[in-house]
């Protein structure tokens, strides 16, 4: 056949990419979907994703707040989800607390149970060169450490 | 609700499903309009990777909007034909480029026959070939009339044009696709 094609030629050209379309693999479709599942804890209030816990709702809130400001999940995703960021962050909160609190005199009364209250003050230097105790608090009122009559 | 009791509801349903958090609506929107974002974007850049990236983004919009979606007021394909029209034409033009063969993957779907399939694999690479140098709104008018198969109200609907004006584009098209095809009937084979 020779001459110029007419629409009936092109038609064939049509047919055979009509008949060889591209396919999305299950790595796309899989990416889509997953974006799907985040839209939809972002947007819907209730909408679990599928390894939510019982402490999911305070979860879901962080996470639709992070997508609507509009900040990357990649970070998140490389840390491993959701669920082991947050326990990061729970046991980061945790350790700058403990850090942070004020030093309690709790050691203190514990001392005085176990000692002589009537004859232990020599050992205080002790005591505060470790932090257990300070010397204001022991040495203001000393009356009101207990005494082995008081736990009796 | 079961899956396959929602393969039978509109674009429509599904997108207003999705939106309150309905997951097989999710899972049934990507089976039925993921391949149809890919297939558009790869006729209009020619470039697989780049076609992924296109349909994702185009799909990731769907979702977002899904919440304020007015069901009735448009088809969801429409809709996304636009969309991933919109952002083929942007990359295009951020990267100054025609796409070109030569950076198309091999078309998919292989036919049971080995001849049949060389000659519909050729055909279609030769036509692909020759859509990357249409104008970008001829080559979008020509896929979606000869490719996608839709009617020329659908077209100017998604092009935001006038039916006139689409079969403008489209006669346009297909002179020039002619013209570039016709050196090579006879090595692909080409039978009247």
């Amino acid at each position: 056949m020779t001459g110029r094609p007419n629409d009936d030629s092109l038609e064939s050209f049509f047919r055979a990419a009509r008949s060889n379309p591209e396919t999305p693999d299950s790595d796309l479709l899989a990416r889509v979907l997953e974006a799907a599942e985040q839209e939809q804890i972002a947007q819907t209030p209730g909408v679990a994703s599928a390894g939510d816990t019982q402490s999911a709702p305070f979860l879901q809130r962080w996470t639709r707040a992070v997508a609507r400001l509009g900040l990357p999940h990649a970070p998140l995703r490389a840390l491993g989800g959701w669920p082991v960021t947050a326990g990061f962050v729970a046991a980061a909160g945790t350790g700058i607390w403990i850090g942070a609190l004020p030093q309690s005199p709790v050691a203190t009364s514990g001392i005085f149970v176990v000692s002589d209250a009537g004859t232990g003050f020599g050992d205080w230097g002790d005591l505060t060169a470790f932090g257990l105790a300070s010397e204001s608090s022991v040495f203001e009122n000393p009356a009101d450490a207990l005494t082995a009559e008081d736990v009796e | 609700m079961p899956f396959d009791a929602e393969a039978d509801l509109s674009d429509d349903e599904l997108l207003e499903r999705f939106a309150r958090g309905d997951r097989a609506a999710a899972r049934l929107l990507t089976l039925r309009l993921t391949p149809l974002a890919l297939r558009h974007a790869f006729r209009l850049l020619g470039q697989r990777a780049e076609a992924e990236d296109v349909a994702q983004e185009a799909m990731l919009r769907l979702w977002r909007i899904a919440p304020d979606w007015k069901p009735g007021t448009a088809k969801v394909s429409t809709w996304l034909y636009r969309v991933v029209a919109n952002l083929c034409t942007d990359r295009l033009r951020k990267s100054g480029r025609v796409a070109s063969l030569d950076e198309a993957g091999e078309p998919a779907d292989p036919n049971p026959s080995v001849p049949d399939m060389l000659q519909a694999t050729a055909r279609t690479r030769a036509l692909q070939e020759a859509l990357v140098t249409l104008p970008e709104r001829q080559r979008q008018a020509v896929v979606l009339r000869h490719i996608e198969e839709l009617g020329n109200p659908e077209i100017a609907d998604i092009m935001e044009i006038s039916v006139e004006a689409v079969e403008s584009l489209l006669a346009r098209g297909k002179r020039t696709l002619a013209a570039v095809l016709t050196p090579k009937q006879d090595e692909l084979g080409y039978l009247q």
